[in-house]
């Protein structure tokens, strides 16, 4: 089996290291004797991205963002065409954003997203900065998410989407109702960084297998030797939520 | 007479700082506070007895090594000079080094060479008034404190604005964001490198600035040095690298450290990594700005020193060999590792993580690191991984397929003692440390008996 990774504008929406991303999907896909190869698109590209199991885009500045933001538009019919054939996408802060219905700036200007996710976003004065730890529910099983988030764009819910995680330390979405990210069908944003998949290696799991049931229902993944994640993720647990 | 709050103020703090450094601390911010908070006004005061001769060093990477090889030079020159050396470059650590450095009985020969914050210089510029401000780089660091990359360019560029018209602008020529923010009707003087053994027609490594500052256009490239800096051009509008008034050229990496020419004389730096070469230009054109004599800049320049814990080689109590050197962002880290790249000898690495406040509160920048490249390296034995976040550098490794060499260490200076204890005669330990352990660190192996590296002669000095 193969699975088909996009990085979407890995030179514009490069500013928080979110293509380790990327590199975690690829290896864990590889150290299972799978084929696993990443292609990089950026403005200027005009590849079909319903051929892709994956597509990851990270977060970037405000100049960037506008240049993606424009190039996205471009691509809006492409990428309902991709979810509808089971394409997993996974977004993270400013590329989250962009893939909402719109994006108010603190100054009031509305720059519109392209709404394959029902949500809305406000710029806001404060920015919403630290460590994070959330719960999200993973075919069935609770599981502790860890990552750090940078953002002051607040994030809100519409009717068609369910929060991704319960935010158990830190600000999420908005600060304001506890809910981490969005989970709409295949379509996943967040704000976490660290790279997110970095310490949730349950989660990378759950991607490439969403991503492979594309091509085979009944797809299991082999179980890695993840005992380095747990452990730390129960050493910042300890101190990030017990020891407050 | 400067007025009673003044007089008072620097009474106060003078005294909390002989009461700090009684019961042992080293008082580098509280006595600076309290003067402010008696005299608001304490800075413009300082900004006229010292009637323009400071100096300000900012920008993201080298501001403590460029002001300490600025101070050497200076006191070479036999001037008197106050530095806040340990890098106190807040307002607070800034007022504290003037109340106690400046004497104001006889300040006329005093120059001052300070390190101030990328967020700070904005308020201090206009009061201070410094004769010259060097702006060395930006690179993305500590985005937990100053958010966008874009925001910390653009808080610098304001406040040179703010600088008197008579202020010298030094800014590297190589940065298209630093020569982005040149302010108009100053005299701005440029330097840069020229040719360099490490120079790419292309890379893959991260890099901050892409685009035009001016026009949004992806900035083209006929050299690069490292990250963004180099040789570009901007397809669409004017704005293109600057013709550079002081120039390195034929930089050269030797056993003992890196070398380079400007003109007709040889530089040599006691630490073999490029970025210094950057360091030692801007300190040599601040140099000239204030009038350092000839003779003494060159005689100086044929051997330079860089400061504690930045690529410093040391001996171990036990007669090993090791570097020690501060990693903050992943540019500075990957300029590291190209170091590490040219070892000959077997290499064992302690890699220390922390994310206090000093250090950055966010880890992530280790995935844009090129960690991949010791691959590269014939005989890389085992990296030890330490510090608050530890097992955020292991899950790296794991990721860069290094994970069978990696082991976890509980406590900084427990993880030193286990490699040099476990390293073999004859092999190379490189050290690479966050801020808030890098001192304890280098203090540990002096007080065990270590020895900072002192070369047997002074090799290569033309």
């Amino acid at each position: 089996m193969h699975l088909k990774i996009a990085h979407l504008y890995p030179d514009l929406l490069d500013l928080y290291s979110d293509r380790g991303n990327v590199i975690i999907l690829q290896k864990r896909v590889e150290w299972r004797g799978l084929r696993a190869t990443v292609d990089e698109i950026t403005v200027g590209h005009e590849p079909d991205l319903s051929e892709y199991d994956i597509l990851v885009l990270g977060g970037g500045m405000d100049r960037e963002q506008g240049i993606v933001a424009e190039d996205l538009q471009k691509r809006r019919e492409n990428l309902q065409q991709a979810v509808e054939k089971g394409t997993v996408i996974l977004a993270i802060c400013g590329g989250y954003q962009l893939l909402g219905n719109y994006f108010e700036t603190a100054g009031g200007q509305r720059i519109p997203g392209i709404g394959l996710l029902d949500i809305e976003t406000v710029g806001a004065k404060v920015r919403m900065v630290g460590n994070v730890v959330a719960e999200m529910e993973i075919e069935g099983v609770k599981t502790n998410i860890i990552g750090y988030e940078n953002h002051s764009g607040k994030t809100y819910l519409g009717k068609n989407v369910q929060p991704m995680m319960k935010v158990i330390k830190g600000y999420g979405n908005s600060g304001e109702d506890k809910f981490e990210g969005v989970r709409q069908g295949s379509v996943f944003g967040t704000y976490l960084h660290g790279p997110l998949l970095a310490k949730n290696p349950t989660l990378a799991d759950y991607l490439i297998t969403l991503a492979l049931r594309r091509k085979d229902l009944s797809v299991r993944l082999d179980q890695l030797e993840d005992g380095l994640e747990a452990r730390t993720q129960q050493k910042l647990y300890k101190r990030l939520v017990e020891s407050r | 007479m400067y007025g009673l709050r003044f007089h008072t103020a620097v009474f106060a703090a003078k005294m909390t700082k002989k009461l700090l450094t009684l019961t042992g601390r080293k008082g580098t911010t509280l006595p600076g506070q309290i003067a402010l908070r008696i005299c608001p006004d304490l800075l413009a005061v300082y900004g006229k007895i010292l009637g323009q001769r400071t100096v300000f060093i900012t920008g993201t990477n080298g501001k403590t090594t460029t002001s300490n090889l600025l101070v050497h030079f200076l006191r070479e020159d036999g001037r008197n000079v106050i530095s806040n050396s340990l890098g106190a470059n807040l307002i607070q650590g800034i007022a504290s080094t003037l109340v106690e450095g400046v004497d104001l009985a006889d300040y006329h020969d005093q120059a001052v060479v300070l390190e101030v914050d990328e967020a700070t210089i904005g308020n201090v510029i206009a009061h201070l008034q410094p004769k010259a401000v060097v702006v060395t780089n930006f690179f993305r660091d500590q985005m937990d404190r100053y958010g966008e990359l874009d925001t910390v360019v653009e808080m610098v560029g304001s406040a040179l604005k703010k600088a008197p018209n008579n202020t010298t602008v030094i800014l590297n020529a190589d940065d298209p964001l630093v020569t982005s923010i040149a302010p108009e009707g100053k005299q701005v003087v440029y330097y840069g490198i020229e040719s360099s053994q490490f120079d790419a027609t292309s890379h893959s490594e991260v890099r901050d600035g892409k685009f035009c500052r001016k026009c949004g256009s992806n900035l083209q490239y006929s050299l690069y040095h490292y990250g963004q800096l180099g040789f570009y051009d901007c397809p669409s509008c004017e704005f293109t690298r600057p013709t550079p008034a002081v120039v390195a050229e034929d930089v050269k990496l030797l056993q003992e450290g890196i070398q380079f020419n400007v003109g007709s004389v040889t530089g040599f730096i006691n630490s073999p990594a490029l970025y210094n070469v950057y360091n030692a230009l801007s300190a040599i054109t601040a140099s000239t700005v204030f009038g350092v004599q000839d003779e003494v800049l060159v005689r100086e320049m044929g051997y330079m020193k860089t400061q504690l814990g930045r690529m410093e080689r040391m001996t171990a109590a036990n007669g090993r060999n090791l570097m020690l050197t501060l990693v903050k962002n992943p540019t500075g880290f990957n300029e590291v590792l190209k170091v590490v790249e040219h070892e000959t000898r077997p290499v064992e690495l302690v890699i220390i993580l922390n994310d206090r406040y000093a250090d950055g509160t966010d880890v992530s920048w280790i995935w844009d690191t090129n960690i991949e490249r010791l691959h590269q390296l014939a005989d890389l034995r085992r990296i030890y991984c330490s510090g608050t976040r530890a097992e955020d550098f292991a899950i790296r490794l794991r990721y860069a397929d290094l994970g069978n060499i990696t082991e976890l260490v509980e406590g900084d200076i427990a993880s030193v003692e286990q490699a040099l204890r476990d390293l073999p005669d004859g092999h190379m330990l490189y050290i690479l440390s966050t801020y808030t352990s890098l001192y304890n660190i280098r203090d540990h192996l002096l007080n065990q008996g270590g020895k900072e590296y002192a070369p047997e002669n002074r090799a290569s000095v033309s």
